[in-house]
């Protein structure tokens, strides 16, 4: 019998195991079972007699003098690997998230979709031309800083269907098509060109 | 022993850095040009009306204060709206909040406008 396979017979369990004593394999005073080949058969029971099952220095066998388990450490650890893996778990779950998220932009439109934004995005061009027009009819008057903020409105309200339309697709492209479609059509309202329906 | 709960840490929720705030108050400042217009029209139009002993139309003084009060709430909102945006985006939704003050700021000049014409 090899070496090897007796000192895996006599250990069981594994570096978990509280009771569990490494195999020295070096240390030819600690073979449970002297590797005797040839000897009488007497020799070899006084042989096995005399080493014994391993003991330490206080005459008990090794197995019963590995220290008690300290409950509290193992408790510190073990909720420090539960904290360890609930983290990993959330990480794991983030990158799960974001992996997603990009999935869902590079996901191509669906044709209803795209029609959509192409109507929206018709009507608020339509409102560029209409404030546009509102800023032909009435051109910003005015000196001092008054005017110039005045003049500085009229200009950006020329811009701002554009701006809107623009900012929806930009910050809403790792959202949900519902989500921009319904942006755009709180700016096809707040953004409507008054002036230039009313007249005034 | 010391028992702690497991989920003690909140869930990481990104907030406005010192970036962030930076770009706020410069925005504050180009909100509050707005703000100094509507309340030059509020303070000029309603002294001129005290000086001719005529009463503004309801709905005049109306629009003339929410010429005042439309940029304050626009960045309040944008000011909530970006409380988790990165930077670039924050300044993106404080333009086109912008461009919606001078949009809402055009559109109750037109009803101050419609509602003196009445």
């Amino acid at each position: 019998m090899k070496r090897g396979t007796d000192d895996d017979a006599l250990s069981w369990g594994d570096e978990n195991d509280p009771t569990y004593v490494a195999p020295d394999l070096d240390d030819a005073d600690d073979e449970l079972v002297p590797e005797v080949v040839e000897t009488a058969p007497s020799d070899a029971a006084s042989a096995e007699a005399e080493a014994g099952v391993d003991v330490d220095a206080a005459g008990s066998p090794r197995w019963a003098s590995a220290p008690a388990p300290n409950v509290v450490a193992s408790n510190d650890a073990a909720m420090a690997k539960a904290r360890s893996a609930q983290a990993e778990a959330d990480d794991d779950a983030a990158v799960e998230n974001e992996l997603l998220d990009a999935e869902a932009a590079a996901a191509p439109l669906s044709s209803a979709a795209l029609i959509a934004f192409g109507i929206f995005g018709g009507i608020l061009f339509l409102y560029t031309i209409g404030w546009l027009v509102g800023f032909l009819r009435n051109p910003p008057t005015g000196d001092g800083l008054g005017g110039i903020v005045q003049a500085v409105l009229s200009v950006l309200t020329i811009f701002a269907p554009a701006l809107w339309f623009i900012a929806t697709l930009l910050l809403g492209a790792k959202r949900a098509v519902r989500t921009r479609l319904l942006w755009l059509i709180i700016g096809v309202i707040v953004l409507v060109p008054w002036p230039f329906v009313t007249g005034y | 022993m010391t028992s702690q709960p497991i989920d003690e840490t909140p869930a990481r929720k990104r907030r406005r850095g010192r970036a962030g705030w930076v770009v706020s108050v410069v925005f504050a400042f180009v909100y509050a040009f707005a703000v100094f217009g509507g309340l030059s029209n509020l303070i000029a139009l309603t002294q001129q009306y005290a000086s001719f002993g005529v009463a503004m139309p309801g709905g005049a003084l109306g629009a003339l204060i929410g010429l005042v009060a439309a940029p304050v709430v626009i960045y309040a909102i944008a000011l909530w709206g970006t409380r988790r945006l990165d930077v670039v985006a924050a300044t993106i939704v404080y333009i086109v909040g912008f461009a919606v003050t001078a949009v809402v700021t055009l559109d109750l000049q037109s009803l101050y406008a419609a509602a003196l014409s009445v």
